[in-house]
């Protein structure tokens, strides 16, 4: 067979032109990466975290590395939807790759004021809203814990924006089958998981954490297992497409999260450590079908969750 | 900047506890135009433990070879100090700020500690070829572990060095102090001490001799994506280390 496989897939409305998709928070604003040379493979890109009003962060320190794993407490520093439209946005290179936009706020009418302002820029294709961030201290994650304020949050940015919407999970609540099920009922095109996972580290000399907030959300290859039960659980239940991530570093990562139902990939911390790693997996992914003598990425779907004969 | 994978054509003890890496680039471009100040993120593991790339600031650039000096301090430098001689390792490169040598200083002081010494030997390099005098001003805990003594005094810095083991480099400080009152500086560097931070502030706010700081944090991506190495500057912002510095004004840095 000489001719390539299909790779696109479709996320809600969007189409995307391979299932791989560059996480927010680390390709900034996919600006820097563009001078690596490493944006162009991707079906999407996701823009970091933007609120409303401009966000300076948390206090250093803000990262702590762990077996397999990154702690970060960043906390949502951005410079604000307007400057995002304003400068951000124009910057993206436009490789063919999708732009989703990923929103955060304190409260409902925050969010729907982003959503407002985003929903009238032609460049921005999605809307990823983020109901799961662990490093700020009102909204985010509280909405996302629990399936009622969850859909009500869905809910009220659906009235405001025809975008394609994606919400993004927490794995920090006992209930993120009920929560995914909750906002797709709200009105969400797709589901996005896993955010991080809340976590700390000590310096045993200080005797203090390492991060200033104490706690931070984990990424990174250690989380693997969990996302992937997460999203094989949370595909069960929902009939959305499912965006599934969490230590995804390599084609096969992403095979495995293919196969327990999701419907495209979204690569973070591995980007960090290897700007490259979004290129390789796409290739990975192409070269693997070709190998299985599979012309299109979308039977890969769920496949691991097939009755054998 | 760009990725690259570099053989190590050098990679042995320097001082106590520290080491230098001499790498040429595998696509052979060297790293022309890069300037004192500037770091690499070396991989430090082909395994996701320890996950991150390691900041390093460049020691040296020569034609095609460039060089970092590290001290051994946890999983990332240890695995750098058992990679072999002519093995190869994956940096990006060069990347963040330089420092910013007025054109018009004559007298150019350097004061660094330990590790941090590292980068002003590439900076005493640049300076002396411009046709600067050079002072060098190098503590360390020990007199094993100075950093770069050898060179600098090879390149014809006028050199005094100091050792304690409590970091106050009093003798050293005032040593600056007299130099500069005798006959000012026209630009002070520094790195790897906050009490010699507090020293080149001083002799700012004092004499108005314009000083720069090069800070070292941890850092994940290095290229200004991930606002995890963020400093609190003097105007009440965020400033990313990575792509914002990692040289800074020294009257921006909180002492």
């Amino acid at each position: 067979m000489t001719e390539r496989p299909d790779m696109s897939v479709a996320i809600g409305g969007l189409k995307l032109r391979n299932p791989v998709i560059a996480a927010s928070g680390v390709v900034g604003y996919g600006v820097e990466y563009a001078d690596l040379g490493v944006l162009d493979c991707f079906g999407a890109i996701v823009v970091k975290g933007t609120t409303l009003a401009p966000r300076a962060g948390n206090p250093p320190p803000r990262l702590a590395e762990t077996p397999s794993g990154l702690l970060n407490s960043v906390g949502l520093e951005n410079p604000g939807v307007d400057a995002v439209i304003r400068e951000v946005i124009p910057r993206i290179p436009r490789t063919g790759a999708r732009i989703i936009v990923n929103v955060a706020g304190a409260t409902v009418d925050e969010y729907c004021r982003v959503a407002e302002k985003l929903d009238r820029v032609d460049d921005v294709d999605a809307l990823e809203i983020n109901i799961s961030c662990p490093n700020v201290r009102t909204g985010g994650i509280q909405f996302g814990t629990v399936p009622e304020t969850s859909a009500a949050l869905v809910e009220a940015v659906r009235k405001c924006t025809g975008k394609v919407l994606i919400v993004k999970l927490t794995p920090n609540t006992g209930s993120i089958c009920e929560v995914a099920k909750a906002v797709e009922q709200a009105g969400a095109d797709a589901v996005s998981l896993i955010n991080t996972i809340l976590g700390m580290a000590i310096d045993v000399q200080s005797r203090r954490p390492v991060l200033s907030t104490v706690f931070g959300g984990l990424s990174g290859p250690a989380v693997k297992p969990i996302a992937l039960r997460m999203v094989w659980q949370v595909s069960n239940e929902v009939t959305i497409p499912v965006v599934g991530m969490g230590g995804i570093s390599e084609a096969n990562d992403a095979l495995e999260f293919l196969m327990a139902g999701a419907s495209a990939v979204a690569v973070g911390t591995a980007l960090l450590r290897n700007p490259r790693a979004g290129l390789e997996i796409v290739r990975g992914l192409e070269d693997w079908l070709v190998s299985e003598g599979m012309d299109d990425i979308r039977a890969v779907c769920g496949s691991a969750k097939a009755v054998r004969p | 900047m760009r990725g690259v994978f570099a053989t190590i054509l050098q990679n042995r003890a320097v001082a106590e506890d520290i080491l230098k890496m001499v790498l040429r680039g595998k696509d052979g471009a060297g790293l022309a135009g890069a300037r004192p100040g500037q770091f690499l993120m070396v991989r430090c593991s082909d395994t996701s433990d320890p996950l991150l790339r390691r900041p390093m600031s460049l020691y040296d650039v020569s034609g095609d070879t460039f060089s970092i000096v590290y001290r051994v301090v946890g999983a990332g430098t240890r695995l750098m100090a058992k990679m072999p001689e002519g093995g190869e390792v994956h940096v990006i490169a060069p990347l963040g700020n330089g420092f910013n040598l007025p054109p018009q200083s004559g007298r150019v002081a350097l004061v660094g500690r330990g590790v941090g010494a590292a980068p002003l030997v590439f900076l005493a390099k640049t300076a002396i070829a411009q046709g600067k005098r050079v002072f060098g001003f190098i503590s360390a805990t020990s007199r094993e572990s100075l950093v770069g003594v050898e060179d600098l005094s090879k390149m014809g810095v006028e050199l005094q060095t100091g050792v304690d083991t409590d970091g106050s480099s009093t003798e050293l400080l005032d040593l600056i102090r007299e130099r500069h009152s005798a006959e000012p500086f026209d630009y002070v560097a520094t790195c790897g001490s906050r009490r010699m931070l507090r020293l080149v502030q001083d002799l700012r706010t004092a004499t108005g001799v314009p000083g720069e700081v090069l800070l070292e944090t941890r850092m994940a991506c290095g290229i200004g994506v991930c606002k995890g190495c963020v400093v609190m500057t003097a105007d009440g912002t965020y400033k990313k280390v990575c792509t914002d510095g990692p040289v800074f004004p020294v009257e921006l840095i909180a002492g």
